[in-house]
């Protein structure tokens, strides 16, 4: 697909799903349990079907994006600050740079999404700690990446002569370092969304973070998953479509941005 | 020695080309890398193909190699190896046995070229498997060894254990050398072997491969964009440029007059202590894009340039120009003892 | 889990050029001691990690397990059950000292040992992490090199799409869409009741798999509903690493074939299955890195996976012990899991410096 199609279809998608999220008049409420209408299979009436306590899935699929797509976006907002803050800091040749990068591989040695089952409970299910608990899980990854891109435009003859002119260190990281990074960055970020959103959904599929009944994909799914097995695919597929095309979106944004700044490998060019 | 290509015996061509365009495909867009080339190498000559970068020569030797691969494609009325073999029609399988067997190649950058991890006798054994000249690493080692002693290689059994990264440049090129003679090919082409070499040891590649196609068995296509080696190591000189061959004929006659203007401006940008370098300027003329394509830059372009393209036509006896303005009407622009350097051999 | 969040790393740099005269063999060992000398230090920072995730943070620990509304006194109790309300020093010099003798802690709840609670589990997870892995290595690497050999043509463009369909998809997506297609659907895989279907009683434990037990027990009806029960859970941890590997896989073979030395290849006349080796071997340390992330990221089980098959192994046991906020069992596998990790990065950059010249030439 050409960079340019992705982004558009990868940020149409996206907001076109978080905008439905957010303002979309819904004719059940997402919460609204009807012990008449459990577990029916998509109907005019309810397009997605209902859930086992008669909950409308189309209710609950489309509002699931008010919480999920907010948390995933806040904890990419934290990664994002965190990796940019954190690979630039890095990515001077100094001694203790080589040790935190040694203490960022012993960190990420650690089960890290496991762990963070433990930080949203202590938090007594706060979900601002699953927004830390994104940060925490792709952070570091977004250290190296910044770290290894940075260290390439450190050593570029135009930062050395900022540096040679008497330019401080911050206004060589704002003027210099961080526009060649832009582009990275980028990418990176629309990446670290898509992790966000697994990371979110994966923990309510676990049962901590946002719990039910506020609707959210992972616990649908989850909650879906144990009627699948008995037939009533619908519970599970709709939240399940929803999360995929979101992951797809962030992924497809992230491929069109960093193949219009020509990272695109040219492989079989002959 | 007679050139007249014409009138040599056919089987004495160890090339026939006539009429090869390269046409690369990107992005629905279509370029001609090499564009209705047609020339005949002797064998037992060493040739030398000149011009600047992007002028095609690269993929002109592809198109020889039969690497040229789909989407792009090679069309040519002729392309004759050996006077038997039509490299355009050859399957995959027996064009394989070709190259490396019968056509020897050494590129660029022997450092590209060689496998970063294989061993080098790891990369000589599977060479000898795949021709079928042997079937144990062991008699693949002993024979591989004996072509790098030939090369002046020191201690051959333990550059063949090591990979490439642990060789110099100049060894590095001389494995790659032995590569490409270990099966004695009758046709050796050799893309730029210098360049990626440090300048002392420059030299010594190149008598090396003016050695290997001594005694008028093998050929020689070299690729350069060095005159003073073509001048020194070479017979006859081909000149491309924007795909096309311009002019042909012996070294000798062709640096001493050349016919073709492009040629004569190659020569005279060539740097020599006293003269400073002519550059090529820009006459402002423009062509219809039927016209000769160096006419904007050409110093004798006429009316007739702009529209009509000149074909590469014999010129005197030996050469071939593809110029309007061919002589002997028109002087050569510098004298005949610049253009070749000291040490000329032949 | 965290395989998704994989991203390539900047490839190796190309090798500098070192005379032959030097020794490569004494680098190598030179680089070989320095990648060990850090072990030691890399194992204590686990363990210090592991202590103070629950050492600093003891009043909300225990205010949680409590749960809200438990009296101060409570809480109290929890704290001096747990040691956390002793001076720090003292916690960590009992914690040590009890990881010197092997104990990695009792579990607050079962009053189970940690470590043999993990040992017992842990078979359970082999059997499906590693097939899943194998398959995930076979398919991804097979799967990225087909890509990287018809970079850009009809095939390549085939495999990309299935493959970032794939990695779009949480693996409890993909383990669920197999339940339905292939279980409920087709029928052809049983319901997913853990290891065994109900009928069958678990072979005699010899080695734990219940593959090889039940062969070794001559139980061959035993052994085809375990084989079974293997089937989609492995294929559920399989596919999506092996769209991630394929994806690497496709970049750097693509890159190798593209590359010089495959070209040089072809023009010495080596036929294609030589041109595709030598594209995988040149590419092979870059993948095998990726393989060593994906097993570090399964070295926990595959917590997800283990779920929704109700596997019964280290991975949801883990989610158990924190969900439950069980402090030692937290810790206990905090350390479990970073040592096992870091012993496969170390058996990596082993692995890596013996098969690619590069490693050791690079490094000065």
């Amino acid at each position: 697909m050409p960079a340019s199609l992705s982004l558009y279809v990868g940020s149409t998608l996206l907001a076109v799903i978080l905008l439905a999220g957010l303002f979309l008049p819904l004719r059940y409420g997402a919460t609204t349990l009807d012990t008449n209408a459990v577990s029916l299979p998509p109907s005019a009436d309810h397009w997605f079907g209902t859930d086992e306590v008669g909950q409308d899935m189309f209710a609950r699929t489309v509002r699931a994006a008010r919480t999920d797509l907010p948390l995933a976006i806040g904890g990419t907002a934290l990664a994002t600050v965190l990796g940019v803050a954190g690979g630039l800091a890095v990515s001077s040749k100094r001694r203790w740079s080589e040790w935190i990068m040694r203490g960022l591989d012993a960190f990420q040695s650690l089960p890290l999404l496991i762990l963070t089952i433990a930080l949203v409970v202590i938090s007594n299910n706060n979900i601002v700690m699953v927004a830390v608990a994104v940060a925490l899980v792709s952070g570091p990854f977004y250290i190296r990446i910044v770290r290894s891109q940075a260290v390439v435009v450190r050593e570029s003859r135009f930062i050395e002569a900022a540096i040679t002119s008497g330019a401080s260190t911050t206004r060589v990281m704002w003027k210099h370092m961080l526009p060649n990074l832009r582009a990275v960055i980028l990418a990176q970020t629309a990446l670290t969304g898509a992790v966000a959103l697994l990371v979110v959904a994966s923990l309510s599929f676990i049962g901590v973070g946002v719990v039910p009944p506020t609707p959210s994909w992972g616990a649908m799914i989850r909650g879906g998953a144990g009627q699948l097995v008995t037939g009533q695919w619908w519970a599970a597929l709709f939240p399940g479509l929803a999360l995929f095309s979101c992951i797809i979106s962030f992924n497809l944004i992230a491929d069109g941005l960093r193949d219009r700044a020509g990272r695109r490998r040219s492989a079989g060019s002959t | 020695m007679s050139i007249d290509l014409g009138a040599e015996r056919r089987s004495d061509l160890v090339l026939e080309v006539e009429d090869l365009t390269t046409t690369y495909h990107s992005h629905g867009n279509a370029f001609e890398a090499v564009r209705q080339v047609s020339f005949d190498l002797v064998r037992g000559r060493r040739y030398g193909l000149v011009g600047e970068s992007g002028s095609g020569k690269s993929s002109l030797i592809r198109a020889l190699l039969g690497l040229v691969r789909i989407p792009n494609q090679v069309t040519a009325t002729t392309l004759r190896f050996d006077g038997r073999i039509d490299l355009l029609t050859t399957p995959a399988k027996q064009m394989r046995q070709i190259r490396g067997a019968e056509i020897g190649y050494v590129g660029q950058n022997p450092f590209g070229a060689l496998h970063p991890v294989l061993s080098v006798g790891e990369q000589y054994h599977q060479f000898l498997k795949a021709h079928g000249q042997s079937r144990r690493r062991r008699d693949s080692l002993a024979r591989a060894a004996e072509v790098l002693a030939g090369l002046g290689l020191p201690d051959p059994p333990a550059v063949l254990k090591g990979h490439a990264g642990q060789l110099s440049g100049g060894m590095a090129q001389r494995v790659v050398l032995g590569f490409s003679t270990l099966l004695q090919p009758q046709f050796i082409i050799a893309d730029e072997p210098t360049t990626a070499l440090d300048v002392t040891v420059q030299r010594q590649v190149l008598d090396l491969l003016a050695e290997e196609t001594s005694g008028g068995k093998r050929s020689l296509l070299l690729v350069t964009h060095d005159l003073s080696v073509v001048a020194q190591y070479c017979d006859d000189v081909l000149v491309m440029r924007k795909g096309r061959i311009v002019e042909t004929g012996p070294v000798r006659q062709v640096f001493a007059a050349p016919h073709h203007p492009y040629t004569a401006a190659l020569l005279a940008s060539v740097p020599r202590p006293g003269t400073p370098p002519r550059p090529m300027t820009r006459t402002g003329a423009a062509t219809t894009g039927t016209g000769c394509e160096f006419a904007p830059l050409c110093p004798l372009a006429q009316e007739n340039c702009l529209v009509d393209r000149p074909l590469l036509l014999s010129s005197t006896p030996g050469r071939r120009a593809a110029c309007h303005h061919m002589p002997p009407q028109r002087e050569a622009p510098r004298p005949v003892s610049a253009a070749a350097g000291p040490g000329r051999r032949d | 889990m965290t395989a998704a969040a994989l991203d390539p790393a900047p490839p190796p740099a190309p090798a500098g050029r070192a005379r032959a005269g030097s020794s490569p063999g004494r680098r190598t060992l030179r680089l070989l001691l320095k990648r060990l000398a850090i072990v030691p230090l890399s194992m204590l920072m686990v363990v210090l990690i592991s202590f103070f995730l629950i050492a600093l943070i003891p009043q909300s620990t225990a205010t949680a397990i409590a749960g809200q509304g438990a009296t101060t006194d409570r809480v109290a109790e929890i704290n001096a059950e747990l040691g956390l309300d002793k001076p720090l020093v003292e916690q960590l010099g009992a914690y040590l000292g009890r990881l010197a003798h092997g104990d990695l802690g009792t579990s607050f709840y079962t009053q189970e040992k940690v470590l043999p609670d993990i040992l017992t589990r842990l078979p359970a997870t082999l059997e499906l992490v590693v097939p899943g892995l194998v398959l995930a290595v076979l398919l991804g690497v097979a799967w990225g090199t087909i890509g990287g050999y018809y970079a850009g043509r009809a095939a390549d463009q085939g495999v990309r799409a299935v493959g970032s369909a794939l990695q779009a998809m949480p693996e409890f997506l993909v383990g669920l869409l197999l339940l339905y297609i292939v279980f409920y659907q087709l029928g052809w895989a049983p319901a997913p009741t853990g290891r065994l279907s109900i009928i069958n009683v678990a072979p005699e434990k010899v080695t734990g798999f219940y593959t090889i037990d039940s062969l070794l027990a001559g139980q061959t009806a035993v052994f085809k509903d375990a084989v079974a029960h293997l089937v989609l859970p492995v294929l559920t941890i399989g596919l999506p690493l092996a769209a991630v590997l394929a994806r690497i896989t496709r970049a750097t073979v693509g890159e190798a074939f593209s590359g010089a030395h495959a070209e040089y290849a072809r023009t010495l006349g080596l036929p294609e299955r030589q041109v595709v080796r030598y594209a995988l071997v040149d590419a092979r340390t870059t993948i095998l890195t990726f393989v060593a992330a994906c097993i570090a990221a399964m070295v926990g089980g595959d917590a997800i996976v283990e779920i929704i098959f109700n596997w019964q192994g280290v991975g949801q046991w883990a989610v158990n012990g924190m969900t439950s906020l069980d402090p030692p069992q937290i810790q206990g596998f905090v350390l479990f899991t970073g040592t096992v990790t870091l012993l496969v990065y170390i058996a990596l950059d082993l692995l890596s410096m013996t098969i690619d010249p590069r490693i050791s030439l690079d490094d000065h």
